[in-house]
């Protein structure tokens, strides 16, 4: 009996891992095609019966991107958007996920519904009113239009994750500090923001995860060549008559790098922002 | 002592009007001010825009637009497009949603499972998990390559006979073919969420409850369906629901991978505002749209809430 036990405990075992692989191969595959297409000559990517890798291996199709000033101009803007996206956000979400959690706010259920509820709004409806906006207002081709776009989108979220974290770490030390005769305010930053870090680094992650992605603003409000963004870029060349499949692939790469670092050194902050806030507490 | 009292009572207490009493009242608004005003301006002020333009006639583009009241909602759902955006919606939000709640659990079972070592449990959840890191753009544009006729997913069906590349599959291309390829692609980009989501429920749920079912011999399906789902259903309505609000307003994937055809098969509401707005210019139907799609989403919106107050 315990013998046939094992073997159906392997058995078990075996299915499991078999399916978990199957499935990471339909997970990477695409991913993996990307790197391989990049690393290979434009003229030997349909080949039939595929090659799943290069057949000659060339870093032309990267050497094109990185000698290209256009592009890098592109890497420089999306840097700087999703890092100032990242930076006005957090500070915003650190100060209001504060208050609703430690201070007393009047009103502050329905203030955090109605925060809630603007994170449902369908970025896709408000984009005729930004473009008026950003016309009449002069922001039109303007980071900082698109900046502010950007933190509108990041801030229900990022708010609701810092309210959570700031609710886990106990009051204790701040009344403490307090008591040794320090401010509210000097409590606040002294002691429990800097409890508040791995939260604040999973509201980071998901600000610059976001303003990295986002495509439908960044084609709409920016016009501008010196000032488009990686998606943007990306997207142009499926426009061109030429498919350069090639220099497609080694620029997703370049502009998957940062998400790459966030999952290798970052991913539990990652993944602790894609499932805050939406289970049940 | 009669001195110490006497130094307390000279210190003097700010009065009720002082400015920094004033500051510690207020302190609370002010740090949430940031946030309600960003909302307030670049969220709420722009829906009451949106409805107001969707009242007049072709707004921005006229000198003086007059108002219209519903003709422009009026004109919208008498195009044949009209039904054919709103199906394609539904089947594309429905389809999706479906399936990842389908991937998702299964995936989570199976990496929830006892016999899994944890670390290789970690790995395995990052591999899964990789999709949802990459950018939608990036997304589309693999998917197109490996979708393409002469592309790596038809050359992988020829080899394995299931396809003749004599006449190869145009998978993106084909009015038949191309909404559930679209689908196919946003199953892959999307399934991580509801997978983490599952995941975290079913480590929840306490052991205790399988072992006192398997005192009872209760057999695998049983404990599935009368343990794992009712422990869980909180969660699989959640994420259904969210899904369903992303899925139902979906653009760029749908955008950059057909841009709404071949011959309108793929057009969604939102990729169909967009062509209205940018490519006819016509600002006043395009907000009608966008106004239909905001009410659709209040009323998933309303449904969300009331689950996540039970």
């Amino acid at each position: 009996m315990a013998y046939l036990n094992i073997t159906a405990k392997q058995r078990k075992k075996a299915f499991i891992y078999t399916a978990l692989s199957l499935a990471s191969a339909f997970a990477l595959f695409p991913v993996f095609w990307m790197f391989s297409i990049s690393f290979r000559r434009n003229m030997e990517i349909f080949r039939l019966p595929p090659d799943l890798l290069p057949p000659t291996w060339t870093t032309e199709a990267y050497e094109a991107i990185l000698t290209n000033p256009d592009y890098l101009i592109v890497f420089r803007n999306s840097y700087f958007v999703a890092f100032s996206v990242t930076f006005i956000s957090l500070l915003f979400a650190i100060l209001g996920g504060y208050s609703f959690s430690r201070l007393r706010v009047r009103g502050s259920r329905m203030m955090q519904l109605f925060i809630i509820g603007t994170q449902m709004v369908p970025p896709v409806s408000l984009i005729i009113p930004y473009f008026i906006l950003a016309a009449r207002m002069e922001l039109y081709d303007t980071f900082f239009g698109l900046i502010m776009t950007y933190v509108a989108f990041v801030m229900p979220f990022a708010t609701l994750m810092m309210i959570s974290y700031f609710n886990t770490i106990p009051a204790d030390m701040e009344e403490a500090a307090m008591v040794d005769g320090c401010s509210r305010l000097g409590a606040m930053v002294r002691v429990t923001v800097p409890m508040a870090l791995p939260g604040m680094v999973a509201t980071a992650v998901y600000s610059f995860l976001l303003a990295w992605k986002e495509y439908l603003f960044a084609v709409t409000l920016i016009q501008d060549p010196d000032k488009r963004l990686l998606p943007v870029s990306i997207a142009m060349l499926l426009g061109e008559h030429v498919y350069q499949w090639n220099v497609m692939m080694a620029l997703s790469v370049l502009a998957s790098l940062p998400l790459l670092v966030i999952f290798i050194f970052l991913q539990k902050y990652l993944v602790a922002g894609m499932t805050v806030g939406a289970v049940k507490q | 002592m009669s001195n110490v009292k006497a130094t307390v009572s000279t210190v003097k207490t700010p009065g009720k009007w002082s400015s920094y009493r004033m500051f510690g009242r207020s302190l609370p608004y002010l740090l949430v001010l940031p946030t309600l005003l960003t909302l307030g301006i670049l969220v709420v002020y722009p829906i009451g825009y949106v409805i107001y333009i969707s009242i007049h006639e072709n707004y921005w583009i006229v000198r003086e637009p007059e108002m219209v009241q519903l003709d422009n909602y009026r004109w919208l759902i008498e195009q044949k497009i009209f039904t054919t955006i709103l199906k394609n919606t539904f089947i594309f939000t429905g389809a999706s949603v479906f399936f990842h709640l389908v991937v998702g659990l299964a995936l989570a079972m199976l990496l929830s499972s006892e016999v899994i070592h944890p670390r290789a449990r970690n790995v395995f959840r990052g591999l899964l998990i990789v999709p949802w890191l990459f950018t939608t753009v990036v997304v589309a544009t693999v998917w197109r390559l490996m979708l393409y006729p002469g592309g790596v997913v038809n050359g992988l069906l020829s080899q394995l006979g299931l396809m003749d590349m004599a006449q190869p599959l145009n998978w993106l291309g084909e009015p038949g073919l191309a909404l559930p390829a679209v689908i196919l692609i946003n199953v892959w980009a999307g399934y991580p969420f509801s997978l983490l989501m599952m995941l975290a429920a079913l480590l929840s749920v306490p052991q205790s409850l399988y072992e006192a079912a398997d005192v009872d011999g209760a057999n695998g399906v049983q404990k599935f369906i009368k343990i794992t789902i009712p422990m869980i259903k909180p969660v699989i309505a959640s994420v259904a629901l969210l899904d369903a609000i992303w899925s139902f307003r979906l653009f760029d994937l749908v955008f950059l991978t057909t841009g709404g055809g071949p011959l309108n098969a793929t057009h969604v509401l939102a990729t169909y505002t967009y062509r209205l707005s940018f490519e006819s210019f016509e600002f006043g139907r395009a907000s009608a749209l966008s106004v239909m799609l905001l009410l659709f989403t209040m009323v998933l919106t309303i449904f969300y809430f009331r689950n996540q107050e039970v």
